[in-house]
């Protein structure tokens, strides 16, 4: 029993050490392009993993993972303008603030069953983006903020800093799934999200497993606004609240495989790198595969790819 | 020694009032049968006393204290737990799964997985352990909603409806099973409309008729009442 | 002064209603999020430009020629994405395919018409007339009238009509509805053509008054949803309600706030009557 708990997690672990070596065999210096693929593979395996967490798991749909990414991005961005901290160092606190958000909007969305959470959520993150641009003292507005990160315990920023850092923080964010996956939690979580009458009449505090759910998935969110902003250096309301950050995670967890730990990934890596090229050469007709591909695997193949392997979890 | 006390107790719902003024107090041990006709108000009691209804006046008494204001999952945690007229399984996940689940909540991962089993053997769902219980047939159902609730170590546990549209043969072996519960010492209110479920079932038998209480007795003598067959029939019968 | 401001707004909220009218009852009887709804009003905007930028057709009456076109656009999806999907399942998937629907049409339009904006200029577009010492723009109060009408007429669909009836009887039971004769299945297909239809009849009305460009969907969708949570899910009197209510908050709070606090009053009523008063400021007590 131990022993099958443990083995992921060490996988894990050596799949991220193994993977960290890459700047020393792929030179970033003249792989430009293709470190800032990575990079936004490992952010986004970090999203989209968060979005299961809540989605897949526990059942409660989120349309706002934008605002969460937003509020961590503008966290970062912020703490930076005006107080000169260094966006590494804030980037903890991406999380910590995104997760006060989300406190917020659960204790007020929650109180109702139904449809009215993935409501909420969109309207967060329709409130915090209009709050971005209008709130422009505090925020500077549509002018944006710019950040400029330093080195990193003396390592230079770059494309190998970037690729390490957000390869961890991927790695974090599937631990927390993995974890999660492994305790009895999971249970109660597919339990509040498959019926929820159920899971009270037997007991379980679904309130609890959902609030839960969202505020791991939201600490991930602004974790991932964090090392977006730190990454591009600037940021301003319509790249911060962007909704394809609402959208890519939950297509990407469809066609991976909702509600497993693999899913999610296994959707970016497959995709996201196709997704990259297709939106250099056609602006924008990622949103529309996007849209034809979700409708077509929600419809067709619910259970994503993952579901065409396997029958069981993990 | 009574282990539900219900004391004038109604619930109305805006103008219709579905419970009223019902006083009830249901001795440990029995099986406790609640009848009536459509829209007598069982299944509001049942709500009521599970805390998924709010109550509009009236206390609740369990084992001596009052549970009026505690939420649905407490109260199971304390020791009521129903089952569902319309079977609320987890339906994409194993009959297994669906046992073990309020089993997690209780006991220690491997403790779980054992005590699930042994549920499963109990309640003739052993042949059904990997199955989706989306697989299951109506009976078969009705049993996996009756082992979700034993699962959690219930005292007093209110079966709503368990013979709705199961065949004759399991209706047989349903009647055993909850015999057997009671004699485990679980008390139950079991809300039914087959009579002659409820006449060889119940020790005691309350009827409703518009929310209130019209008869209250051995089940037998229930039965055989001037405005029990009213209720029933309509006057010209009785 | 604040009587202008309320006539503004009680004009723009009969708009806001129609617009929120196709979102309730499809909530209403399926319990389906329809997350394309707001690209239904933005296709109903564009088909209403189109029809008057190539013939010169009032969008006034181009609503009434391509509503069948919508009916059928609405049931198919309904019929082949929604319907087949297992009841269990159905009002998380159906919130994820409607989304991807509203990606796909929001991105065709960009391709069809681009990103840029779009305007219906009518001949009277800048004419205003003067009541109660307010300034009222012909369009608007056409497009407001003609909302009050659509809505005065759905209501009489609803409650006189066979149709409207079983809608409502599905909506308030459906095992009762099948078990009375009502078809259920093609009830809930024709009912989710006819939300859709409202939708982009509600865009072809807004059509003289608001820009149109491919991702105005979006602004709708939430205004739509707050009317819907305001009034009470699935109810057409609330969902007149709201809108008029937002109406009124939007017009205040660009007067009294700053403008750009226009946009954030349709959250702020959201949430607030999600944490206040969750079953709708008519207390989910009427049925239509």
């Amino acid at each position: 029993m131990q022993n099958r708990s443990v083995k992921p997690i060490v996988i894990l672990f050596v799949c991220l050490v193994v993977l960290s070596f890459m700047p020393f065999i792929i030179d970033p210096g003249s792989y430009k392009y293709l470190y800032n693929i990575f990079f936004i593979v490992n952010v986004t395996v970090l999203l989209a993993t968060s979005w299961n967490i809540l989605g897949g798991f526990a059942g409660q749909i989120s349309f706002g993972h934008a605002g969460f990414v937003g509020i961590g991005a503008y966290t970062v961005a912020l703490l930076h303008y005006h107080l000169q901290w260094s966006p590494w160092l804030a980037l903890p606190l991406a999380g910590v603030v995104t997760l006060l958000a989300a406190v917020i909007i659960g204790s007020i969305a929650f109180k109702l069953r139904g449809p009215y959470f993935a409501l909420s959520t969109l309207a967060l993150a329709e409130v915090t983006k209009l709050i971005a641009e209008g709130w422009r003292s505090f925020t500077q507005g549509t002018q944006g903020v710019v950040v400029s990160p330093g080195p990193l315990l003396s390592i230079p920023s770059g494309g190998a800093l970037y690729f390490v850092v957000s390869l961890w923080l991927a790695g974090f964010g599937i631990l927390c799934a993995l974890l999660i996956k492994l305790s009895k939690t999971s249970y109660f979580f597919l339990a509040v999200g498959e019926n929820e009458d159920a899971a009270l009449s037997l007991g379980i505090n679904s309130k609890k497993y959902k609030l839960i759910a969202l505020y791991i998935s939201s600490f991930l969110a602004g974790i991932t606004g964090g090392v977006l902003s730190v990454h591009t250096g600037f940021i301003d309301p319509s790249s911060g609240f962007d909704m394809v950050h609402t959208v890519e995670p939950i297509f990407l967890t469809m066609v991976g495989g909702i509600g497993t730990v693999l899913g999610p990934v296994i959707g970016t890596v497959l995709l996201v790198p196709v997704g990259e090229v297709f939106r250099s050469h056609f602006p924008t007709a990622h949103l529309l595969l996007y849209g034809i591909v979700l409708v077509v695997f929600a419809r067709f193949i619910p259970k994503g790819i993952m579901g065409l392997f396997r029958k069981k979890k993990i | 020694m009574n282990i539900l006390e219900i004391k004038d107790l109604t619930k109305a719902f805006g103008g219709v009032v579905a419970v009223s003024d019902l006083n009830l107090s249901i001795r440990e041990g029995i099986i406790f049968g609640v009848v009536g006709p459509n829209g007598a108000g069982k299944t509001t009691l049942i709500n009521v006393i599970t805390g998924v209804e709010k109550i509009t006046k009236g206390s609740i008494f369990f084992k001596g204290s009052d549970i009026g204001k505690l939420p649905t999952f407490k109260r199971s945690l304390e020791g009521i737990t129903r089952t569902f007229q319309i079977p609320q399984c987890f339906t994409g996940l194993t009959v297994f799964e669906n046992i073990l689940i309020p089993l997690l909540l209780r006991l220690p991962k491997q403790e779980a997985q054992l005590e699930a089993a042994r549920i499963a053997e109990r309640m003739f769902l052993k042949d059904d352990l990997n199955k989706q219980a989306q697989m299951l047939s109506v009976g078969r159902l009705k049993l996996l909603e009756l082992a979700k609730a034993y699962a959690t170590s219930p005292r007093l546990l209110l079966v709503d409806e368990p013979m709705g549209g199961v065949s004759l043969d399991m209706m047989d072996s349903l009647i055993n099973l909850i015999k057997s519960l009671r004699d485990e010492g679980i008390t139950i209110l079991l809300v039914e409309h087959v009579m002659k479920v409820v006449v060889a079932l119940a020790d005691e038998l309350v009827v409703l008729n518009f929310g209130k209480q019209i008869a209250l007795g051995a089940p037998q003598e229930v039965m055989k009442r001037k405005e029990v067959i009213e209720a029933y029939l309509g006057d010209e019968y009785a | 002064m604040i009587t202008s401001i309320i006539i503004n707004g009680i004009l723009i909220g009969l708009i806001y209603a129609l617009l929120a009218i196709g979102l309730t009852v499809i909530f209403g009887v399926m319990r389906i999020i329809n997350m394309f709804h707001g690209e239904a009003v933005m296709l109903g905007m564009y088909a209403a430009f189109v029809l008057f930028d190539k013939f010169g057709i009032s969008p006034y009456i181009s609503v009434f020629l391509t509503a069948p076109i919508f009916f059928v656009l609405g049931s198919i999806i309904y019929k082949f994405l929604i319907d087949p999907i297992p009841a269990r399942e159905r009002e998380i998937t159906s919130l994820i395919i409607t989304l991807g629907i509203s990606f796909i049409f929001a991105t065709s339009a960009m391709y069809i018409w681009s990103a840029d904006y779009r305007t219906v200029t009518l001949p009277f577009s800048q004419d205003v007339m003067v009541f109660i010492k307010t300034r009222i723009g012909y369009p608007a109060l056409i497009s407001s009238c003609m909302s009050a009408v659509m809505i005065v007429g759905f209501y009489l669909f609803m409650s006189k009509t066979y149709m409207g009836r079983a809608i409502r009887a599905t909506e308030l039971d459906k095992d009762t509805a099948s078990v009375m004769g009502v078809n259920v299945k093609w009830i809930s297909i024709a009912t989710f053509g006819i939300g859709v239809v409202l939708a982009a009849m509600a865009g072809g009305i807004l059509s003289p008054i608001f820009y149109i460009y491919p991702f105005v969907g979006s602004n709708f969708v939430i205004k739509a949803f707050t009317i819907v949570v305001l009034g009470g899910m699935g109810s057409v009197t609330g969902a007149l309600v709201g809108g008029i209510i937002l109406g009124v908050a939007e017009a205040l709070a660009s007067t009294f706030l700053e403008y750009s606090m226009k946009d954030i009053m349709a959250f702020i009523l959201f949430l607030g009557i999600l944490l206040f008063k969750p079953s709708g400021i008519l207390g989910g007590r009427t049925r239509l």
